[in-house]
């Protein structure tokens, strides 16, 4: 295991110091530059992604890269900035009751949707009683809290119902998939995929699915026309095609990076590579209702025989950091930076698993569907590092599909999952914790557990859910079923005359309405 | 031309196609996991699972299902995409016909320079032209779309050269100029991949006419000789480059789907990958058709073009 380039990322911290001190002057030059860009003629952002991006519909049937425009085209009612902290956005102010069962939201005067018609709290509610109706599928519809009803008592009020207390509402109602719709969107819902609805700082010019998204400056929009005046989205998959339209100035900016793409950016003259924290890991399911991993001495004999960073190291491609075997990572508000990181300790596993009754070890199978290849990479790594207490694990790979129709939550075999940051903490630890309210995909729950992850999403008591988040965070740490040993950080790369290109720590939100283009982009008249 | 040849060919053409919507049915019902699994990833619980299975209709017995597609396809309704939501049709047509652009050049390119090469190496057979054409030729075969595009890009699209567009295209209504230049590079890729077939059929046709009875005696006879190749070794030699050209469309259309995701370029096969790995019923069965159509009706033009340089052929058919 060879490390890369170990001069890479300082390099791009102080690049993305340096981004920082020139995006503040930028902003104290907003009055002059803007001005001579565009006397220069139209400024048009070219940004590339990989992947599909089928579809702008924010609700039902979207992608990552779905996600990544949608902040452009719609507005939420709350929004995270760049560091994950959430910030009004349609709405000015919420409050909840006292027992944190409704939320109430003031809404934003003088907004307009794209077609011209005054956003109200009519919306609001059209949207998500949309998304509430199980017609509608709304994938992330759980994902939202325990909400059961919207009202909405006059223009600029909303109240949300809850069926149990909800601390998170605010965040959750940040994320991507709850941008809201005006009510004539959802009446025409099945023309969502092509045509947006929404109040956001850029309007559709042309859309061709899974090819090319344009999109133009909103000189009505609430906080300001955009800098920009034009967006070009263009979906590359191919890696070499992606870096050298970069180098070439036909894109200026790439929107997802892995790792080592990211190594062979930063080495280009002109080309800026951003990186901050994220949240996404993939996680080796250990089914703790079965042998052998129902017993946690052995549970905690393969963590211990884990080198944490090495693996870390591989599966990120020295973009991320090491994790804890818990999910929650330094993006999340109740992160515990004071729990103690596990160290490799091969002796101390050998002891548990003859204390567990494996003194010869044992043979385990680990399946890993084809995407991402971090999966298999995983599962590789723990292989050759679990030989070594006698652990013998085979891997069968299937296809991705396969793999989410006859393996992935089936509660029969282990298997490596791939998850997407969450808006909370709450969210991530109850969707693979929780028996009822999430999916319990270690088959690990107890009524313990999930009490405290009860009591922790109900209080509004900071103090309180610090702690009872601290210690679900060292109960999945000691106890829980899951290896997880890295945080991949997110990644960006754009050409230095881009100002402003945002990486988020939470989600995949791309909002380019504050982007401006210095000297040195090229004219596109 | 005898019309019982024709119509007995279309005929084939129409059943194989039937057949080839039943087998591609049944092939995506083996494939593992459906649209609904890929739409609701992991956020998928049984109920929702079940309810999204009902809105797409795949709730229904598969006969039921394939029956009522067969029975809208027929009269040109070919449903609505579940991972687009969007009418196929309508979907399916602008990468259809930029991918049509996209092999139509590459296919003429194949078949001009093939022949071309292929007759040239004949002619010089045995000399330094001969070896130079079938090293390029075996050069190209030899190499993977999947390397050399990507090759091509750093080559001619990167710096320092920075000829080309790495990646994309542009209608040809925006400006032909630029249109081409978004071609070059993918139809190159494609193009370096088939030519060898076609040069090798060429040149062994070539080179097994010329040494034949009848072409010896034009000789001797005192005939030019860039008539007798044109007129006496030509048509005779490339009904087998023609039974060639026609199976490599078959093989295009494989590398179409892999030239397309390198280079970014909006056609059918990027479609159809999107729809595969979605689990997108109605697009698969759609683009799938689209491509046996024209795998079809390309032999078809091959026999009748073999049939018009070689009528013996046709009469053996009818």
């Amino acid at each position: 295991m060879t490390k890369p380039n170990s001069t890479y990322r300082p390099q791009a911290l102080s690049r993305r110091s340096l981004l920082r001190t020139s995006a503040a002057a930028a902003g104290g030059l907003a009055f002059g530059l803007p001005s001579v860009a565009r006397a220069a003629g139209t400024s048009t952002l070219i940004v590339s992604m990989a992947g599909d991006m089928p579809s702008l519909d924010p609700m039902v049937r979207f992608t990552a890269n779905s996600w990544r425009v949608s902040p452009n085209l719609y507005n939420g009612l709350t929004r995270f900035d760049a560091d994950g902290t959430v910030q009004p956005d349609l709405a000015t102010s919420w409050e909840a009751d006292a027992e944190t069962q409704s939320w109430t939201f003031t809404l934003r005067e003088g907004v307009l949707f794209h077609d011209g018609e005054a956003f109200t709290s009519a919306d609001v509610k059209a949207t998500f009683d949309k998304m509430l109706d199980p017609e509608t599928s709304a994938p992330y519809r759980a994902e939202m809290g325990p909400i059961t009803s919207v009202d909405a008592p006059d223009e600029l009020t909303v109240i949300f119902h809850l069926s149990a207390p909800f601390a998170d509402l605010p965040s959750t109602l940040a994320t991507s998939t709850a941008k809201i719709i005006s009510a004539r969107g959802i009446a025409d819902f099945e023309n969502i995929t092509v045509k947006p609805y929404g109040t956001g700082p850029f309007r559709l010019v042309s859309f061709t699915p899974n090819d090319r998204l344009e999109l133009e400056a909103n000189p009505d929009y609430f906080d300001g026309r955009p800098e920009l005046d034009r967006i070009l989205i263009r979906l590359l998959p191919d890696t070499t095609a992606q870096i050298t339209a970069l180098r070439n100035k036909e894109v200026d900016a790439i929107a997802d990076l892995d790792g080592s793409t990211a190594i062979d950016l930063a080495s280009y003259e002109g080309v800026e590579v951003q990186e901050v924290p994220g949240g996404n890991f993939n996680n080796l399911v250990l089914l703790a209702d079965r042998p052998p991993f129902s017993d946690n001495r052995v549970r905690e004999a393969l963590k211990l025989c884990i080198d944490r960073e090495a693996l870390a190291d591989v599966l990120t491609e020295s973009a991320g950091v090491v994790a804890n075997d818990h999910p929650v990572s330094e993006v999340y508000r109740y992160f515990d930076a004071d729990l103690p990181m596990r160290t490799p300790d091969l002796e101390k596993a050998k002891a548990l698993l003859v204390e567990a009754g494996y003194p010869d070890g044992f043979e385990h199978k680990i399946v890993v569907g084809a995407n991402p290849p971090a999966r298999e990479k995983l599962a590789v790594l723990v292989q050759a590092m679990a030989q070594q207490i006698g652990i013998n694990f085979t891997i069968e790979k299937m296809d991705n599909s396969r793999f989410l129709s006859t393996v992935w939550n089936k509660g029969t075999e282990s298997y490596v999952g791939n998850y997407v940051t969450r808006p909370t903490a709450d969210l991530i630890l109850t969707k693979l914790y929780h028996a009822e309210l999430g999916i319990d995909e270690g088959r690990w729950a107890t009524p313990e557990s999930n009490a405290i992850l009860e009591e922790a999403r109900a209080t509004t008591d900071e103090a309180k859910r610090s702690e009872l988040y601290a210690q679900f965070q060292e109960m999945a740490k000691n106890d829980g079923p899951f290896i997880i040993s890295a945080f991949y950080n997110n990644l960006a790369a754009n050409n230095d005359y881009v100002i402003g290109f945002p990486v988020h720590r939470i989600g995949l939100d791309m909002p380019l309405a504050k982007v401006t283009l210095a000297d040195g982009a090229p004219s596109r008249g | 031309m005898p019309v019982r040849f024709f119509l007995r060919r279309v005929a084939f053409g129409v059943t194989s196609l039937l057949v080839l919507t039943v087998v591609i049915f049944l092939c995506t019902q083996l494939l593992p996991g459906d649209a609904a699994t890929v739409l609701l990833g992991d956020t998928a619980t049984d109920q929702a699972l079940e309810e999204v299975r009902r809105q797409l209709g795949l709730d229904r017995p598969l006969p039921v299902q394939y029956l009522s597609w067969l029975g809208n396809a027929l009269q040109g309704d070919f449903g609505r995409s579940m991972a687009l939501n969007q009418s196929v049709s309508a979907l399916v047509w602008p990468p259809f016909l930029a991918s049509l652009q996209l092999a139509g050049i590459a296919f003429v390119s194949v078949a001009v320079l093939g022949i071309a090469m292929g007759v040239a190496a004949a002619l010089a057979h045995g000399r330094k032209t001969d070896w130079a054409v079938l090293t390029v030729a075996y050069g190209g075969i030899s190499v993977p779309e999947f390397v050399l595009g990507p090759l091509l890009i750093l080559i001619f699209a990167s710096p320092p050269l920075q000829l080309l567009p790495s990646s994309g295209a542009v209608s040809f209504s925006e400006g032909p100029g630029d249109w081409l230049r978004h071609m070059i590079l993918p139809t190159a890729t494609l193009c370096a991949v088939l030519i060898a077939h076609v040069v090798r059929q060429t040149r062994s046709g070539v080179l097994a006419v010329s040494q034949s009875e009848y072409i010896r005696a034009a000789r001797l006879h005192g005939l030019p000789p860039g008539r007798v190749t044109l007129r006496y070794i030509l048509p005779n030699a490339l009904t087998t480059a023609v039974a060639v050209l026609a199976l490599d469309i078959g093989y295009l259309m494989g590398s179409v789907v892999v030239v397309e995701q390198i280079f970014a370029y909006p056609g059918l096969g990027r479609l159809m990958l999107f729809s595969i790995s979605s689990r997108d019923l109605q697009l698969v069965q759609a683009c799938t058709l689209l491509i046996g159509t024209i795998y079809i009706f390309a032999n078809l033009v091959a026999d009748l073009v073999q049939g018009w340089l070689d009528p013996r052929i046709a009469e053996r058919q009818a």
